[in-house]
């Protein structure tokens, strides 16, 4: 395997790229997937292409869309004194107090900044019964001349990668995990014969509404489109089965997902030996399989089990990220001519 | 401030000392500079340099501890329960990195995604869902790891800026920093004898300096401390303790104790001889060694020399480069010069 998935994930971690600000992940996933596709290219929504084309005869278009853009606070005001106020995107306020975090300024430096929690002396029995709200919450950034400070500038977490026992522990999992697994996927089909293009779209803005997705599938007009994303794992979730984390990847049935495309995806995981899990979506999948279904082609949604979900430190296991890549390209080898027939009850008659 | 990125990072919560300890030991030997080194029981670390006139002696003293996590059980699922080692505020935990056990493993303090949150999204964290996740697939494995009993500390690199520095444990490394430095620099003797105490436990209740006075006929102790500043938008100025770059600053009452008045005017009069920036510490919740050293024994009289620090007792504190230097000569000239122990001639 030409990338290793320790070593993208603590890279990936590192780069910035909140929605919208995506330059500088986008530019890291670019340089592993040069030599992987035949085609790269950035699209008008920021959504990072990179096109490796059929081993035969194209018989269509296999899409998958994996957001690199993370989660992230933005600056709302300036204090002279040395703070800026903050508001979030996709944060919990709960988990920023004692923070050390990366300011993005305005003209483009990257500079430190602290959220700052109230020493436990100073605090009142009223103030200790709250938590942390975006009110409330602010980053000391005295270290540094308060000018080159502004409303709008960006924020995101810092802080060190580790791995234990083959399970990551790193911001931006979500959705740098897919990103990964899809990287892993040119990496196996490097090696394979497939009939259908395989477009991993790296997708921009997804943690504000998935417009990244939405217009790379329109751009691109797919025979089938799979969107990738992390899922609760090893937690209770009302209702629903419980997702392991090293257990494989999960694949999701539900309304926003074609029946075609699930089915598929099982009856590969089955005939490869990828271990797999189901998980249900009776609703909006919350992902970018939302928005690939609007364009009216067939979707699939596969994620990676994931613990601590939107932390400083989310948790995933090393195997179902390579595994979930070995699914996309196995899936991609497997489509045919007839993968997506549109068989109707009237042509079902016919016979 | 040579010694103060390691003193940040190395581990050691209250009772878990020793490579604080091993770590000073180091650096004070290589220093030459001491006539006498002794080292007690609970781990306090003793060095005496003779003064000019050895019929008086004054302790300086810092804690070497800081606060941390004990690891007090271990889920079926591997996660490590832990419990609080000094004040901890368990609102400062939530994502954050630690170092777990004897060999320093590494772990992290999740908490459940925001989208699965209900009662617990505006609820104070409790130590019912505050864990240790190191990555074990379940207990079996964790406990090839970690014991019930192990300590976790915060994981923090030390940075440094034009004027502030950032890193975990000020309170009190700083403190010991500013001893280290002050002994390294001194070409002359000291005044009087002066005992540079290095103290074990002081975030669990004041434990460890007491025994200091067993072993030394001290005439006043002067506590070295990085304490609360409190200059936060959300306090109101009447309501911070300290304000960072405004100087040393200088307790006058604290929790358990009135600081010794000929003392307190002592060092104000030092800093004011020296046209040094200084302030006095505006809250008087907290403690320090001092108010140990004042019920112990012979109840020796105490002063107290702080840098203000924001954000003590958790993974990230910022202190001011300035307030640092400004303490280190301040009591450096107090060391050198007869004006704090004469002042309790009257």
């Amino acid at each position: 395997m030409k990338n290793d998935i320790k070593e993208m994930a603590f890279e990936f971690s590192k780069a910035y790229g909140p929605p919208g600000r995506e330059e500088e992940i986008r530019e890291k996933i670019k340089r592993r997937v040069e030599s992987l596709c035949d085609e790269v290219f950035v699209d008008k929504s920021g959504n990072l292409i990179a096109v490796k084309k059929a081993t035969e005869k194209s018989l269509g278009k296999m899409m998958v869309s994996t957001h690199m853009d993370e989660i992230c606070v933005i600056c709302s005001k300036v204090l002279e004194e040395g703070f800026l106020r903050i508001e979030g995107i996709g944060m919990d306020p709960k988990l920023l107090p004692s923070q050390k975090v990366w300011v993005h300024t305005r003209d483009g430096e990257r500079l430190r900044g602290v959220i700052g929690m109230l020493a436990p002396h100073l605090q009142t029995a009223e103030t200790k019964s709250k938590v942390s709200d975006f009110d409330t919450l602010f980053v000391d950034v005295s270290m540094h001349d308060i000018n080159k400070f502004n409303t709008g500038d960006f924020i995101t977490y810092d802080n060190d990668p580790f791995e234990a026992n083959g399970k990551l522990f790193t911001k931006t999992l979500d959705n740098r995990a897919s990103c990964m697994a899809s990287i892993t996927a040119l990496d196996f089909l490097s090696k394979m014969r497939h009939s259908y293009d395989y477009y991993a779209v790296f997708s921009s803005r997804e943690e504000i509404g998935a417009f990244g997705a939405r217009t790379a599938v329109s751009l691109i007009q797919p025979s089938v489109t799979i969107a990738m994303d992390a899922t609760f794992s090893n937690i209770a979730v009302p209702n629903n089965k419980k997702v392991e984390m090293g257990k494989g990847p999960v694949i999701a049935r539900g309304p926003v997902l074609t029946k075609i495309v699930t089915e598929k995806l099982e009856s590969c995981c089955k005939t490869y030996g990828i271990p797999m899990q189901l998980e249900v979506s009776p609703g909006r999948t919350g992902t970018d399989a939302d928005q690939l279904q609007l364009e009216g082609v067939p979707t699939g949604l596969v994620s990676i089990p994931s613990s601590y979900m939107h932390t400083p430190y989310e948790k995933m296991s090393i195997s179902d990220i390579t595994e979930a890549g070995r699914l996309l390209a196995v899936y991609c080898s497997e489509l045919d001519e007839s993968s997506f027939e549109i068989r109707s009850d009237a042509k079902e008659e016919n016979k | 401030m040579k010694y103060l990125k390691e003193l940040s990072e190395i581990y050691g919560a209250s009772g878990n000392e020793t490579e604080v300890r091993k770590f000073i030991k180091a650096k004070v030997l290589e220093s030459k500079k001491i006539d006498y080194i002794k080292e007690d029981h609970l781990g306090n670390l003793m060095c005496l340099k003779k003064g000019k006139n050895q019929n008086k002696t004054l302790l300086l003293m810092a804690h070497m501890d800081e606060v941390g996590l004990m690891v007090s059980d271990i889920d079926e699922d591997g996660r490590l329960c832990v419990q609080a080692v000094g004040g901890v505020d368990k609102r400062v935990l939530l994502g954050k990195r630690v170092a777990v056990g004897k060999e320093n493993i590494e772990g992290v303090i999740p908490f459940k995604a925001i989208h699965l949150q209900n009662s617990e999204a505006t609820a104070v964290p409790s130590w019912d869902n505050i864990r240790v996740d190191i990555g074990s697939a379940d207990r079996k494995e964790s406990e090839t790891k970690v014991q019930i009993g192990d300590y976790c500390h915060f994981k923090t690199v030390f940075e440094e800026y034009e004027n502030r520095v950032i890193g975990k444990a000020f309170d009190d490394r700083a403190g010991c920093s500013v001893m280290l430095d002050i002994l390294e620099a001194m070409d002359d003797l000291p005044y009087y004898n002066l005992v540079f105490a290095f103290v074990v436990q002081e975030e669990n209740g004041l434990r460890g300096s007491g025994a200091v006075l067993k072993h030394f006929n001290a005439d006043a102790a002067l506590v070295l401390e990085g304490t609360t500043a409190g200059d936060n938008p959300e306090l109101k100025r009447e309501r911070w303790s300290t304000h960072l770059d405004n100087g040393p600053a200088i307790s006058y009452l604290q929790s358990g104790y009135v600081i010794d008045r000929r003392l307190f005017t002592a060092i104000i009069d030092t800093a004011e001889r020296l046209e040094l920036p200084h302030q006095l510490k505006g809250r008087t919740v907290g403690s320090t060694d001092t108010t140990r050293t004042a019920k112990s024994f012979y109840g020796i009289p105490g002063a107290v020399i702080n840098v203000p620090s924001r954000y003590i007792h958790s993974p990230v504190c910022v202190m001011s480069k300035e307030d640092y230097k400004n303490t280190v000569k301040l009591v450096k000239d107090i060391v050198m010069n007869e004006i704090f122990l004469k002042s309790l001639e009257v």
